[in-house]
């Protein structure tokens, strides 16, 4: 961590004095001035409610405050734009904001209002008729009352266990300046009014973003002067960028990370994802109707065989859908092992000893892999499955609406958040057709998800979604693969810093090392 | 004037120049391996080996395996299989419809003329990638689609030599003979044109053969091209390229093939462009 | 007179109707295209309001003819339309790598011409020569061996193992130094193959022009032979050279897409293919209009051009 950021502000302000550029990036012993991180996708919007993904939410958590925001690494949480905030019942959380947060660009300071207008516009439409995609991490949010120019109250109409997590300390807890955003209008989505501690000054497309810190921020000084968030798609590209030091750090594939353990000047670390991965099969299709079917295919298929081939090896198994760090996590769940005998015999049983089908998959090289590993398995227990390679344009609609119906298998995987309702949400009955792609309907399950995204107690929460687990164990319609695995790459003189998964950056907290 | 008539006339004038000689002997060792790859192969080219991955030439395997653990050199040579099978089905068709065209344009009636030209405008003037992103989207990866849409790009290119090469001959003395005697236009089409200008035609397939394999190539490597786990050189590079870290070999096998493939056929067709009719250049 | 200004007239007439052509090719497309920007770029978190809303916005609710109609008579005042998911006017969007795609498609022309011409010249002046045979070797290797395959090599060899050239992308704006380095691999990869194609053609067309009369009586006349060779023969040759870069030009603008790819650079060809992934119609449009514009009026000028110099290709119509 750097201790001295005034001496190097200094430095700066000589070289700019003198009119000598700034050395990026190679800057002398008391470290650099500048960072270059890897984005995998083209930035959309940094409107926290509109976000297109992680990458944009990773600029907006660096640009905006939040009332509440995870300390470096680590999932503890601490106070932000709040001075104070404290839950009074289960529906109500009170919050004082500190004085003088001033947004950039002459937006004024931030007040009350700023925080209701930001948490209101994920539920309620826009007057334009836009609608967050994230209306969900809100969900149960009934209105927040403003007590004073810095007080307020967040009123709940349902209590939601999720909301510290998911939406206060993320992103679509970052705290929008109303003034900004209804004068700038669509202009707000890359030139964005935060308070926090950098602004963006440019983004251009296929390019990325520069980001560079806010002096007016009020928060502990962030360790970069600037930051370039450099779009890079392809993986190689981006392993060879971080060798020649054009790049500084980068979410890796195993396949790409691995090899660079050895390289000089680089660090490699691994992490458990929050993503997570799996095979899913549609149960509302013949024969996949038969439980039998589906129970032959989980043990036609051998996991770790899979994992080896799409992921070196190195990802952890998965065996039910709530991982390790997430609460609800099943230690318990059946680790199914790869026994053909018994699948020949249940589809023998069951009356199809030879099926054909289709896996669907995303054109990944991961994926692929993996699915040809399956293709293999379940070829010797008399399923021939042909592969249905998708780009990502089809993939995401081909188990959506009436051609759901028709999915066999596919390989999905899904960016997670560190709670449980999060993960469980795609799997309700009123998501068939939607995200469901199982098509796996179950009264059950859909009461427990019910239960527990309201449950206040940790103890009994995690029991109901270890329930909901099992339910979806017994019905044979996935399975489980792998949370995943981050590789985080970075040069050795970088310290990143991220949430649990890696997914989530705190680019403001990258330092010196 | 046709080559038909005269291929081991033609085939002898191809060998007999030295890139022809090497051109031909590489068509040659392909087609041996598109045609007969099963035999040419040693081992089944999608069967996965998980354990024994990215292992080096051996006896066993000659090139050594891949990330799957499959048998690099047999899925060389499938790949061979790929490549003729996309070339020749996309630039017979092309061919032949070009042909079409291309004669209709020039002989039939002149309403046909305008608005084929400006179809043939429109097609090359079209990125071809987003056509083939655009096919991939609608029907899904497949070989079929590759080599429709290569036909289609390259639709044009034969028919407008088609067309030029009708209109050089149609008002040639002989043909004007025919017409006087009072052959159809259908019979001097079918029995004088099409022979007489099927020489340059087919030359200029040849010359275009090697574009379809890089097109196909360039494809598969984008992951738009054939549907895994078929072996294209393609989708090889492109395995090879994710897995680059861990050997360096497919790539560079891959790349080697694809390399000398192009260089042989264009090697072969221009010196059959030589044999046949030296003053005709396609121009790509 | 009045027949040549028909005869541009005509090919004017025949441009537009080609790019109106392309416009409706590529509307009948996307009409035909599944899926919409929302799940193609947020994938499992597009609730399907939030898709609907694109739905609407980008105007794929209507049939695509009226939205080819709507595109032609906004084009007509200059609007190409707005990319909904940014907000930002596809002009814009497409405006910012045409710089990208003009420096690599001018920098790899430019590097066919350099070394193409005079290899193309020294060839023909010395026919029948090892260096002869040599370089109609080499230029038919360059040409055969796809430029992916080379960028990948060039790639690892020079940024990698040797570590002479940086990697990525088109540097910083306004450092020209810099976005001069990033533009050399990329340049190599995609213009050696035309270096062989230009060397191959000024040989083969300065041997027609060589064994023509104005030539042989200019060296019966005792001039001496280099500036025979480089004065008439070389301007002779240049016409056919010339009409066939056009095409080439043409064909870079789209077609670099591999190559930027694996030099994560940006371009016309790869903002083509990121529209098309996350179906941002509105930015392909524009951009494939961008790209066929080009093509034809490059083809435009050179037809123009070479009819000019040789009028009697007006009655034949060359064959490109």
């Amino acid at each position: 961590m750097n201790r001295h950021p005034s001496r190097r502000a200094a430095l700066a302000g000589a070289a700019a004095a003198a009119g000598l550029p700034l050395l990026p990036g190679r800057a002398a012993a008391q470290g650099k001035t500048s960072i270059a991180v890897r984005v995998e996708r083209d930035f959309v919007t940094f409107d926290p409610a509109f976000r297109s993904g992680p990458h944009d939410g990773n600029v907006a958590r660096a640009v905006f405050q939040r009332l509440i925001a995870q300390k470096p690494n680590s999932v503890e949480t601490e106070l932000d734009a709040a001075a104070e905030l404290k839950q009074v019942s289960p529906t109500t959380i009170e919050f004082t904001l500190k004085p003088g947060q001033a947004f950039t660009d002459g937006y004024g300071t931030m007040t009350a209002d700023d925080v209701k207008f930001s948490y209101e516009r994920f539920a309620v439409a826009a007057p334009d008729g836009k609608t967050s995609p994230y209306t969900g991490d809100w969900s149960g949010l009934k209105a927040v009352e403003v007590t004073g120019p810095l007080s307020g109250r967040i009123v709940l109409a349902q209590p939601n266990a999720g909301l510290f997590a998911i939406a206060l300390a993320d992103v679509s807890g970052c705290i929008v300046s109303r003034k900004a955003v209804t004068e700038r209008g669509a202009e707000h989505a890359l030139k964005p009014v935060g308070s926090g501690p950098y602004q963006v000054v440019s983004v251009e497309k296929q390019r990325g973003a520069v980001l560079r810190r806010n002096p007016a921020y009020s928060g502990p000084k962030p360790a970069f002067e600037e930051i370039r968030a450099n779009f890079i798609q392809d993986p190689k590209t981006a392993e060879l960028a971080l060798r020649s030091g054009e790049l500084d750090f980068a979410i890796l594939p195993p396949g790409v990370a691995e090899p660079l353990r050895g390289a000089s000047g680089i660090a490699v670390e691994q992490f458990p994802g929050l993503a997570y991965l799996w095979l899913g099969i549609n149960m509302q299709k013949a024969p996949f109707t038969d439980i039998r079917v589906r129970q032959a295919i989980r043990y036609a298929l051998d996991v770790d065989q899979m994992l080896l081939a799409g992921f070196n090896g190195k990802a952890p198994r998965l065996n039910a859908l709530v991982m390790p760090p997430v609460l609800g996590h099943w230690a318990e769940a059946p680790v199914y092992r790869r026994n053909v005998a018994e699948a020949k015999r249940l589809l023998a049983e069951a009356g199809h000893p030879a099926i054909r089908t289709r896996i669907t998959v995303l054109n990944q090289p991961a994926f692929q892999t993996m699915a040809l590993v399956a293709r293999a398995l379940l070829g010797e227990v008399g399923i021939t499955a042909e592969l249905d390679v998708q780009e990502g344009g089809t993939f995401w609609e081909a188990g959506k609406g009436e051609a759901g119906k028709d999915v066999d298998m596919f390989m999905m995987r899904f960016n997670g958040k560190l709670d449980p309702s999060f993960l469980m949400q795609w799997y309700t009955s009123d998501q068939v057709g939607v995200w469901n792609w199982q098509r796996f309907a179950s009264p059950e399950y859909d009461a427990l998800a019910k239960e527990a995204i309201a449950e206040g107690d940790p103890a009994r929460r995690s029991a109901l979604v270890i329930r909901a687990q099992e339910l979806m164990d017994r019905s044979a319609a996935f399975v489980w693969l792998t949370n995943d695995t981050a590789f985080a790459a970075h040069r050795s003189n970088v310290k990143p810093a991220f949430l649990p998964g890696a997914i989530d950056w705190q680019l403001d907290r990258f330092t010196n090392a | 004037m046709t080559i038909l008539s005269g291929s081991g006339r033609t085939a002898r004038a191809v060998a007999s120049r030295p890139g022809g000689a090497l051109g031909l002997a590489v068509v040659a060792a392909i087609l041996v391996a598109a045609l007969a790859s099963p035999i040419v192969a040693t081992h089944d080219p999608d069967a996965l080996d998980i354990l024994h991955r990215f292992a080096g030439p051996s006896a066993e395997h000659w090139l050594g395996t891949d990330h799957l653990g499959r048998d690099l050199y047999s899925r060389l040579v499938f790949g061979a299989r790929v490549a003729m099978e996309v070339a020749l089905f996309a630039i017979t068709a092309a061919l032949v419809g070009g042909t079409l065209l291309g004669t209709l344009a020039a002989s039939v009636s002149a309403g046909w003329e305008r608005p084929i030209l400006v179809l043939f405008d429109v097609i090359s003037s079209f990125p071809s990638l987003v056509l083939a992103l655009a096919a991939v989207a609608v029907f899904g990866p497949s070989t079929l689609l590759v080599m429709i849409v290569v036909a289609a790009t390259l639709l044009p290119h034969f028919g407008r030599v088609a067309r030029a090469q009708v209109l050089g001959v149609r008002n040639a003395p002989f043909i004007e003979a025919e017409r006087l005697l009072g052959a159809s236009e259908t019979r001097i089409v079918l029995h004088h044109l099409l022979p007489n200008i099927a020489g340059p035609l087919i030359v200029l397939a040849s010359i275009d053969l090697p574009v379809v394999i890089t097109v196909e190539a360039g494809l598969s490597f984008i992951g738009l091209g054939v549907r895994p786990p078929l072996a294209s050189w393609g989708t090889l590079i492109y395995d090879g390229y994710a897995y680059l870290s861990d050997s360096k070999l497919p790539v560079a096998v891959a790349s080697a093939a694809l390399g000398i493939a192009t260089l042989g056929f264009t090697l072969f067709g221009e010196a059959l462009r030589d044999a046949v009719d030296p003053r005709l250049d396609g121009g790509r | 007179m009045r027949g040549a200004l028909r005869y541009v007239g005509a090919r004017f007439v025949t441009t537009a109707l080609v790019v109106l052509g392309a416009m409706l090719l590529l509307f009948a497309l996307t009409a035909l295209v599944p899926g919409d920007p929302a799940t193609a770029l947020i994938g499992p978190q597009a609730t399907p309001e939030y898709a609907r809303r694109f739905i609407v916005e980008m105007g794929l609710d209507q049939p695509w003819w009226r939205r080819l109609f709507t595109f032609l008579s906004r084009l007509l005042v200059g609007d190409l339309g707005t990319d909904v998911l940014s907000g930002r006017p596809v002009i814009q969007v497409v405006g910012a790598v045409l710089p990208y795609t003009f420096a690599l498609t001018g920098a790899s022309i430019g590097l066919a011409l350099l070394l193409g011409v005079p290899l193309g010249c020294y060839a023909a002046t010395h026919r029948g020569s090892t260096a002869d045979g040599l370089l109609a070797f080499s230029s038919v290797t360059l040409i055969a061996i796809p430029s992916f395959v080379i960028a990948i090599f060039l790639l690892l060899l020079f940024s990698i193992y040797l570590d002479w050239l940086p990697v990525l992308g088109g540097g910083e704006p306004g450092n020209w130094v810099d976005g001069g380095k990033r533009l050399i691999l990329p340049t190599v990869a995609l213009g050696v193959g035309w270096i062989g194609f230009v060397a191959r053609l000024v040989r083969t067309s300065m041997l027609e022009v060589l064994g023509e009369n104005h030539i042989r009586t200019s060296r019966a006349y005792g001039l001496p032979d280099r500036l025979v060779v480089y004065k008439y023969a070389l301007r002779n040759a240049c016409i056919p050279t010339l009409a066939v870069l056009g095409v080439g030009i043409g064909r870079l603008l789209g077609g670099a897409v591999l190559v930027e790819i694996v030099f994560a650079r940006p371009g016309l060809g790869r903002l083509i293919y990121d529209a098309i992934s996350t179906r941002n119609f509105a930015v392909l449009q524009g951009a494939v209009l961008v790209v066929v514009v080009a093509f034809v009026l490059t083809n435009l000028l050179v037809d123009l051009s070479y009819s000019v110099i040789d009028p009697r290709i007006r009655r034949q119509d060359p064959v490109r």
